[in-house]
């Protein structure tokens, strides 16, 4: 009895899921590649880099949740996305370097390196003053380039195997595939709860719209309209259609509430926070987002069969 | 929300019905660790007591090593505590009143001019209430010329909202202790001479009385509450209650706080980030330079809970029915699996340990460019993570109720263990 039990349970070896297939082709590979060609303009641009560094910034938010296998060998996506910075030490970093010319950034501080530094340079007056400024923006966009070239390479030549054809010490069968995918989703969607609309809001008596992601460029809404849809992908093709559905509903209140918060003062960068007359509307779309994560967790994770898992967003 | 999460995951289960091992003696093992750990923490606070009594009465040298000697040993016990934090409501929303990490010390005393002042985060990052017995605070006017417990715990405590303004709990102390480490990568703690408390003309860099108040304030709070978590686990204890209520529930805080502590809290936010940032106050006991042994007795507690027995500070054992024992049971590979890695992060640690104390202090680990650095504290980050993908097949097994194979239905529909 037990021994048939145990057979059943064993996944076939190199058994491809479908939903772990589409999830890697028609998700994470397209989106990686879409990442590295913004970064290869982002190099190209030189000096004047902000419009490809908006570009570049999409694709990054884009792909910020898959922060697993690659992203985390060589601590690439730490190298590509240090926020949030509760102890200004991005700005102290900059300033440091440019003083002293240093453009040797590929072993340095994360502090200084991605695209949340990169934003500083580009963005803030207060950077423009160096004579290093535009060597270092040319610098941080080659460094950005490579690791999102490495990020892509590794998936495509090594990582896409080992998640898609389970049997092997990572992922020992399908279900921890699943999981893992599963994961990624919660852990986007736990991020944009509690860091890209709960730091902004902090409390209703000390709310903290500096704190907002990617204000200096205006960026700070805008991430949450494309972190959504790219995690509402990612959940729709593990989904079964009953759950696309009930997914679809909620992902357009989110959406619908956006537009209406993107049409106000203060809206794109999230500083209406500070407005008790619209503030709300921001917490209303930090519960639309918590709803879709409860759903998932209700339904979604049940239905793949795979247990919450743990994520570097644990701690405090 | 992990806690919350986690727990759905495995109440959705049927009751789990065991052999041999019993999940409510698991359960009674773990609140007995605890109990344990809090009370020897207890103990070794008041020891610091008495050794901070000493300093303020009689200030030298020797007192003053003699309370930094009693600090350090406190944090033996403690840090084996950690492992309970983020499974237990009652113990991760205390936590921050006695553990909270990092700050910005320059709000408690006199600091470096290399510090720098307020930052667009922490406008009263500067404050130095030491030397200031009066100050307006978001707008309020504050007194503290009586610089007590209840004036750190209820109003200078993270003052304005602001996480880093940390007034309470073994960090503020270690400050006060030892003063900031200045020696940037280089080898040393922080160096505060022992006549930042001496009397009349001996007292260096002022206001050697408020100090003393404040170093007085900040121990005594750390021992009552110490006193009231010791409570919160003895028999009849809220925190012990909870954790016996429900079976599923016990199981899940017990692998949360295991898996949680390991990656996001210790891999992530305390060491990777450390040697990613370069900066040596990424330390987590960055004024004592401790912090080797902080990694060190974290992952000994992940271990404590897993096998169930603790030794306590008098060298005997607190020991009994384990979550090793319930693993084991059910599926002796991923037993041995989880044995293995945990063995793996504790050889890890002990390296960054036995290095520190060699001599190859942590702050030079975090250096940029110092690859051999990097390797020991990425090799106890990898090993973190490495256990938690352990961790989550445990927590795989007991959610899908795989541990009763008899009489389960996987054998009439193998689909519904995966649903």
């Amino acid at each position: 009895m037990k021994y048939a039990a145990i057979f059943c349970l064993t996944p076939t070896l190199a058994l491809a899921n479908p939903q772990v297939d589409a999830a890697i082709d028609d998700h994470v590979l397209p989106r990686l590649a879409h990442l590295t060609e913004m970064t290869s303009d982002l190099v190209a641009a030189g000096c004047d880099a902000q419009a490809a560094w908006e570009d570049a910034a999409e694709a990054w938010i884009a792909v910020s949740h898959l922060r697993f296998g690659p992203t985390e060998v060589d601590n690439r996506a730490f190298a590509l996305a240090f926020w949030p910075d509760p102890r200004g030490t991005t700005p102290k970093t900059l300033h440091g370097w440019l003083a002293e010319g240093n453009l040797d950034v590929s072993d340095a501080s994360i502090a200084g390196r991605g695209f949340y530094a990169m934003e500083f340079l580009a963005f803030d007056e207060a950077f423009w003053e160096y004579e290093a400024t535009c060597d270092l923006i040319g610098a941080l966009a080659e460094d950005i380039h490579s690791n999102a070239v490495a990020i892509h390479d590794d998936w495509e030549n090594r990582y896409a195997a080992l998640i898609q054809e389970a049997g092997n010490d990572i992922y020992r069968d399908e279900t921890e595939s699943l999981q893992e995918l599963y994961k990624a989703v919660g852990a986007g969607l736990e991020f944009m709860i509690d860091q890209r609309l709960g730091r902004p809001l902090g409390t209703f008596d000390r709310p903290r719209p500096t704190r907002a992601e990617m204000r200096r460029s205006v960026r700070s809404l805008a991430n949450i309209a494309t972190s959504l849809d790219s995690l509402t992908e990612l959940a729709m093709i593990l989904a079964d259609d009953e759950i696309d559905s009930q997914i679809t509903v909620f992902a357009d209140r989110a959406h619908g509430r956006i537009a209406q918060i993107a049409a106000l003062e203060g809206g794109a960068d999230l500083s209406l926070v500070a407005q008790p007359a619209d503030r709300f509307r921001v917490e209303a779309l930090q519960q639309d987002i918590t709803d879709i994560r409860l759903l998932l967790a209700e339904q979604l994770g049940p239905q793949l069969g795979v247990i919450e898992g743990f994520n570097s967003l644990d701690g405090d | 929300m992990r806690h919350l999460f986690l727990t759905t995951a495995l109440t959705l289960t049927a009751p789990m019905a065991f052999a041999e091992v019993q999940t409510a003696d698991v359960l009674a093992t773990y609140a007995n660790i605890a109990e344990a750990g809090y009370a020897d923490s207890l103990a070794t606070a008041q020891t610091l007591q008495a050794a901070v009594d000493a300093l303020i009465a009689d200030p030298s040298e020797t007192n003053l090593q003699a309370a930094k000697d009693a600090w350090l040993a406190s944090r033996v016990p403690y840090q084996q505590t950690e492992v309970y934090r983020f499974g237990n409501a009652i113990v991760d929303d205390w936590e921050g009143k006695v553990n909270a990490w990092p700050l910005d010390e320059g709000l408690i005393d006199y600091v470096d001019a290399s510090y720098g002042g307020p930052t667009d985060e922490n406008e009263f990052a500067a404050l130095n209430v030491v030397a200031n017995a009066t100050f307006t605070l978001s707008g309020e006017d504050i007194d503290a010329t009586d610089i007590t417990p209840a004036f750190l715990e209820g109003q200078l405590h993270e003052a304005d909202g602001v996480e880093s303004n940390v007034a309470t709990g073994y960090h503020a102390v270690e400050f006060l202790l030892w003063g900031q480490d200045l020696n940037g990568h280089g080898t040393g703690a922080g160096n505060r001479p022992w006549t930042d408390y001496g009397a009349g003309d001996d007292c260096t860099n002022g206001n050697c009385d408020r100090r003393a108040d404040y170093l007085k304030a900040a121990t005594d709070l750390l021992v009552s509450d110490l006193e009231w978590m010791a409570a919160q686990w003895a028999t009849g204890g809220d925190a012990r209650a909870e954790v016996l209520a429900d079976d599923a529930a016990g199981l899940s805080a017990i692998l949360t706080g295991m898996g949680s502590l390991s990656y996001g809290e210790v891999a992530g936010e305390r060491m990777r980030l450390g040697v990613m940032l370069n900066d040596p106050e990424e330390e987590h006991s960055c004024f004592a330079d401790n912090t080797h042994n902080d990694h060190y007795y974290d992952g000994l507690g992940v271990q404590n809970v897993y096998f169930g027995s603790y030794t306590r500070i008098d060298g005997s054992t607190v020991t009994g029915a384990s979550l090793s024992n319930l693993v084991a049971e059910t599926d002796a590979a991923l037993d041995a699996e989880m044995q293995v890695k945990l063995a793996a992060t504790l050889r890890e640690l002990g390296e960054i340990k036995l290095a520190a104390e060699a001599g190859f202090a942590y702050d030079q680990m975090l250096e940029a460019g110092n690859a051999d650095g990097e390797d020991l504290v990425m090799g106890g980050v990898n090993a973190f993570v490495d256990q938690t993908r352990t961790i989550e097949r445990i927590v795989a097994v007991v959610g899908a109720g795989e541990i009763t194979v008899e009489g389960s239905d996987s054998l009439d529909d193998p689909e519904a263990v995966f649903q």
